[in-house]
């Protein structure tokens, strides 16, 4: 059985008011155990409300969300866990706190969190900055602990929205690619939001490609090339042609956009 | 990206009128034990008048010219005061601002000021200033003056640097740098200054008019309880509380105008 | 970047020399007073002077009345810092986690802030007589609109990313208020504390020298009233004293306490 479905997903925002909006429009799905999928669209698409719909942050307007089967309707952060774009640590808990607080929020006993979360911020390697605030830590830093807060709770599935979004491209690189070590041993399966076209293939085991609002799935791409991958794979004609390809489908799918708002706010006037 | 739905359209009016519906609430609460407290005889009316004497009272007051007039000498009274405070603390506080040790140094003696329980002094401002008009101006003037110079301080001086690179870069004069760049950045923390002092001076022109004073709605207030005509009291209180509102309102639609 | 941070953090040598400047001051200041009053510029019997005020404060100190006074001023302070203050920070907390009835009664509080306060004193003397119970309401009043307002303002700092965070990893309600909106909204409940100070006390002492019987607030009016300007002045500048060494003990701790801020 796959680790996650979504059947038919469908969520509207403002349901009955003049500010109605459809985000995502039959949306079909899976996700299997250990899988790295990540998620790639125009601006707006509806990407993180279908992470935050996976993760039971949103409830679906329509159709449902199955995690091994069983309908998801709260979040359940041992099955599938959160990072946030803007890491999202807590200014006033210190590294190791913050590392722990994913697992006292999910109800585990004060030292059961934090012998995970020393266990977690080595696993990470911010094993000498446990005491410090988050404050003093850079970017790059901070999102590892945040990945660490998520991974104490030894989840089956990471939901990952634009983790690497606010950091420069050098950050980016080096912890992608130790990223890439941590989650091929930790065995998790991730779900990836993204807006950079070679993370999307770098990482991805496949790439689900969304079209402009309202979010539809308009392409799966599986990328055979066995992870974890070497920055050579980079150099390779595969890569270069999935990225060429990507980036023609998103320039259609940003175009077809731009032109039905252009439409519709002509036919308002 | 919202997390939270939004709520349908329908839930929207009900929620105002669940709004309004509490508010009455505790307005019926109050006006309830208020009659209650009257009807019982549990307090005296020399504590709590009648409900209808207070309105009564209030409309006899709204209509005569005299409660105008001692209105007048209140607000113009807090106008002159605020005024006063203002300019003042704004250039000082301006002035201040120029260097780091001065700003340094006027920043503890003014937040000081600010901490300082001023109303013990006013029975001497009473003997320096006198009685009249004077008296309560320069007190509430006072009161104010720290806040109003400690924010601009702070606001001016905690300016971001880049902006003042921005206008380095631009070749900007420094009293162009003063004037587009440093009230600009300086703008809240100035406005919070010049909150509190408006609230400051309406309690102190307000408190020194009870405490002693010929004129003015305060002095009305302790005039009408000395003479056991409590009704009058209540609503004179009510009078008061309206006109600062006003005037408050008033004040926040001057400081927003020029740039919202 | 270490442009962009000079404007705040300045050097050592600034703040000693800050130091000695503000030392400076004040010494010109009561040296000022002094000459004035010795060549007769200012009138002493409605001005006093420095050296007057200190010899005040000595008498002053083991005088059993000012003495009295001040612990009737202080006790009448405390109570209406507890009060005002913990119902202060319940309103606000409750308001701040509340839409509804944030909405509802918020504004309420928000124009008591702006009202002047002072117009309730004679009604509170009318309720609760000429004895402490007045100011110890008045102050109550003044500490309580001003920590429920800086409580919810503190309240919303806390962003909606981290509420996030907590529903993402299913936080019960008591975790999420224990670890994430108490402490995020500390600052605001410092502040809100600090107020709590300044205002009990200086709505117990206005009370007092308004109608009291008792307290420093009366005893300063009477001192006032017979022209015993030495002893007014020095009980006032030693309340002052008091009141800001609260106020800034108050603000170290806070800084202690919310050091993960800077």
């Amino acid at each position: 059985m796959s680790l996650l479905t979504v059947d038919n997903l469908t969520v509207k925002y403002g349901v009955d008011t003049k500010d109605e909006l459809l985000a995502c429009h039959e949306i079909d799905l899976t996700i299997e155990g250990g899988e790295f999928v990540t998620i790639i669209g125009p601006s707006g698409c509806g990407k993180s409300t279908l992470l935050h719909t996976m993760g039971g942050l949103i409830s679906p307007t329509d159709g449902a969300v199955r995690f091994d089967g069983v309908p998801v309707t709260k979040p359940n952060p041992r099955n599938a866990a959160f990072v946030f774009q803007d890491y999202s640590l807590f200014p006033w808990k210190s590294v190791e706190e913050n590392a722990g607080m994913g697992l006292r929020f999910a109800g585990a006993s004060k030292a059961e969190a934090m012998s995970q979360a020393k266990t977690q911020l080595e696993f990470v390697g911010l094993k000498d900055f446990g005491e410090r605030y988050p404050r003093a830590l850079s970017g790059g830093m901070q999102q590892r602990v945040a990945i660490a807060r998520a991974l104490a709770l030894e989840p089956k599935l990471l939901l990952m929205d634009e983790p690497f979004g606010a950091l420069d491209e050098q950050t980016r690189r080096n912890l992608g690619t130790d990223l890439s070590r941590i989650l091929g041993e930790a065995g998790q399966a991730v779900v990836m939001i993204t807006h950079s076209l070679d993370e999307a293939i770098f990482w991805a085991d496949r790439i689900v490609v969304m079209s402009a609002r309202p979010g539809r799935i308009a392409e799966e791409i599986t990328v055979e090339t066995p992870r974890p991958r070497q920055l050579e794979f980079m150099t390779t004609k595969r890569f270069q042609d999935l990225r060429v390809h990507l980036f023609e489908q998103l320039e259609v799918h940003q175009r077809d956009a731009a032109e039905r708002d252009a439409s519709s706010s002509a036919a308002v006037v | 990206m919202p997390i939270t739905l939004t709520r349908p359209g329908r839930r929207v009016v009900r929620r105002q009128a669940t709004i309004w519906a509490l508010r009455l609430a505790l307005l019926l609460a109050v006006l309830g034990a208020w009659r209650y407290a009257n009807t019982a005889g549990e307090v005296s009316p020399l504590i709590l008048p009648q409900l209808s004497a207070v309105t009564d009272s209030f409309t006899q007051l709204v209509g005569s010219s005299h409660t105008w007039q001692q209105a007048g000498i209140t607000v113009l009274e807090m106008l002159a005061a605020f005024t006063i405070a203002a300019v003042g603390g704004l250039l000082c506080g301006f002035l201040l601002s120029r260097g780091p040790v001065i700003a340094r140094t006027a920043e503890p003696l003014l937040a000081w000021g600010y901490m300082f329980p001023l109303a013990l002094l006013y029975p001497l401002f009473l003997l320096w200033v006198g009685v009249g008009m004077g008296s309560k101006i320069a007190y509430a003037a006072v009161g104010a003056f720290f806040p109003i110079t400690y924010n601009t301080i702070r606001g001016l001086r905690s300016v971001d640097a880049k902006y003042l690179q921005v206008g380095r870069a631009f070749g900007a004069s420094s009293l162009q740098v003063d004037f587009n760049i440093k009230f600009g950045a300086a703008r809240p923390m100035i406005l919070a200054g010049l909150r509190i002092g408006s609230s400051i001076v309406t309690i102190f022109v307000v408190l020194a008019e009870l405490l002693g004073s010929q004129k003015g709605l305060g002095h009305e207030i302790e005039q009408a309880s000395s003479r056991l005509m409590i009704a009058d009291s209540y609503a004179t209180v009510l009078l008061l509380i309206l006109i600062t509102i006003v005037l408050q309102r008033v004040m926040e639609r001057l400081l927003r105008a020029k740039h919202e | 970047m270490s442009s962009t941070t000079a404007a705040r953090t300045e050097p050592r040598s600034v703040a000693r020399a800050a130091l000695w400047l503000r030392a400076a001051f004040v010494l010109a200041v009561l040296v000022l007073w002094e000459v004035l009053a010795e060549v007769g510029v200012v009138d002493e019997e409605f001005a006093s002077r420095p050296s007057a005020v200190f010899q005040a404060l000595g008498h002053l100190a083991v005088d059993s009345q000012a003495l009295g006074a001040a612990g009737e001023t202080m006790a009448a302070f405390l109570t209406a810092f507890a009060i005002g203050t913990g119902a202060g920070i319940v309103t606000g907390v409750v308001f701040g986690l509340n839409r509804l009835l944030r909405d509802a009664y918020f504004p309420i509080v928000m124009v008591l802030m702006v009202v002047p306060k002072s117009v309730f004193l004679p009604l509170l003397v009318l309720f609760f007589g000429l004895g402490a119970t007045a100011g110890i309401a008045f102050g109550v009043l003044l500490a309580f609109v001003h920590v429920t307002v800086n409580v919810v303002a503190g309240l919303d700092l806390v962003e909606q990313k981290f509420y996030d965070v907590g529903r993402a990893y299913g936080a019960r309600p008591t975790r999420l208020f224990l670890d994430v909106i108490l402490p995020g909204a500390a600052p605001g409940i410092f502040a809100g504390i600090w107020h709590g100070i300044r205002n009990g006390f200086v709505g117990v002492v206005i009370a007092q020298l308004f109608v009291s019987t008792n307290g420093i607030g009366y005893l300063v009016r009477l001192y006032s009233n017979n022209f015993q300007i030495d002893n007014a002045m020095a009980l006032t500048l030693a309340m002052a004293a008091l009141v800001i060494l609260t106020g800034s003990l108050w603000s170290r701790l806070e800084s202690h306490l919310t050091r993960w801020r800077d």
